[in-house]
């Protein structure tokens, strides 16, 4: 998933990292698309907005922990589908987990060892992008082998670069789009067969 | 006990209608998350051959409703109440001109449906 639904969260470090994860999410600016400092503009459509807030709604059902936001912002300057940043935490099988929310939700879970963050990551029907954070560049390189996702940022995120294949695992899609390899897929390949005997052709 | 795994709302019992006078018999699927998906869609039934991996939820009026197996299998847990916001609907969906959009709303079954529907009763290990 190209929007990033979940975060997996060494248990170890866990209080540690939120503590400072949702420090950042505190001076997240948000407003006005146009002003350079916002870093969080509205929804695109009132039909997205309904969307994330029967994500909210059945997240509380499942029983998720609501961390921080999980609801509109409201805005005195500016109309529009503004949503607060929202961070919950919860399991795996549950449905914010399993969806791509597009909006700005996050669903964390936490994980013992590698092996279960492996399990988790891969525990989904989808695997478009995915990414790995970790010093330990031996950690980081068997993780973007393993996770089925057609992408595996490491240690950066949403890096686009034009001539880099796009496309997913599973039911992220079929094949892969950009990259030169998927450029020659629109170009002919011609072979041309050329005689240059002066000799009749032939039994002639 | 009589348990409806997918219902709808009145507006789009009404919505459904509409449609039906237009197309004929429609049919509904559940797209996937990825993207701009966990969608309704509907589509005219003379168009659309749900296959051996989709699973029959229930029918909304007349209109039978499928989402893919796997699916179903992360979203079991959930009555889906499909209902109708403003807003424009997915592309290929028939409600896409009318100014109104299908939208899954869901409800998590109670321990006694959950038994019913021969599910796990503890849906997620408490948190630690």
């Amino acid at each position: 998933m190209y929007v990033p639904s979940r975060a997996l969260i060494q248990e170890s470090i866990y209080d540690e990292f939120m503590e400072r994860a949702l420090k950042r999410v505190k001076e997240i600016v948000a407003g006005d698309p146009l002003d350079t400092n916002t870093m969080i503009g509205a929804q695109a459509s009132e039909e997205q907005l309904e969307k994330i807030m029967s994500y909210f709604d059945i997240a509380e059902q499942e029983g998720a922990e609501l961390i921080t936001g999980g609801k509109r912002r409201k805005s005195a300057d500016h109309g529009g589908y503004y949503v607060e940043p929202t961070i919950y935490k919860g399991k795996n099988n549950m449905r914010i987990f399993q969806e791509e929310i597009f909006g700005p939700v996050v669903s964390v879970t936490t994980f013992k060892t590698k092996e279960e963050a492996l399990e988790i990551a891969n525990d989904t029907l989808y695997g478009l992008g995915a990414g790995v954070w970790s010093r330990d560049m031996n950690t980081a390189y068997r993780f973007g082998r393993a996770i089925q996702a057609g992408r595996v940022w490491t240690n950066c995120y949403h890096v686009y670069p034009a001539h880099a294949a796009f496309g997913g695992y599973k039911k992220s899609g079929i094949g892969r789009e950009n990259h030169q390899m998927m450029l020659e897929h629109y170009q002919q390949t011609k072979n041309l067969l050329v005689s240059y005997s002066e000799a009749p052709a032939g039994l002639f | 006990m009589d348990i409806h795994k997918v219902i709808a709302t009145d507006a789009t019992v009404a919505l459904i209608g509409q449609l039906e006078r237009k197309h004929g018999p429609v049919i509904f699927h559940q797209s996937g998350g990825c993207c701009d998906g966990s969608s309704p869609m509907c589509f005219s039934q003379s168009e659309f051959k749900p296959g051996k991996h989709d699973y029959y939820l229930g029918d909304l009026g007349h209109a039978p409703f499928y989402i893919s197996k796997d699916q179903y299998d992360y979203w079991k847990h959930t009555q889906l109440i499909i209902d109708v916001v403003k807003g424009r609907g997915g592309m290929f969906s028939l409600e896409n001109p009318t100014g109104r959009r299908f939208l899954v709303r869901s409800r998590v079954f109670t321990n006694e449906e959950r038994q019913a529907l021969k599910l796990k009763v503890t849906l997620f290990e408490p948190f630690c």
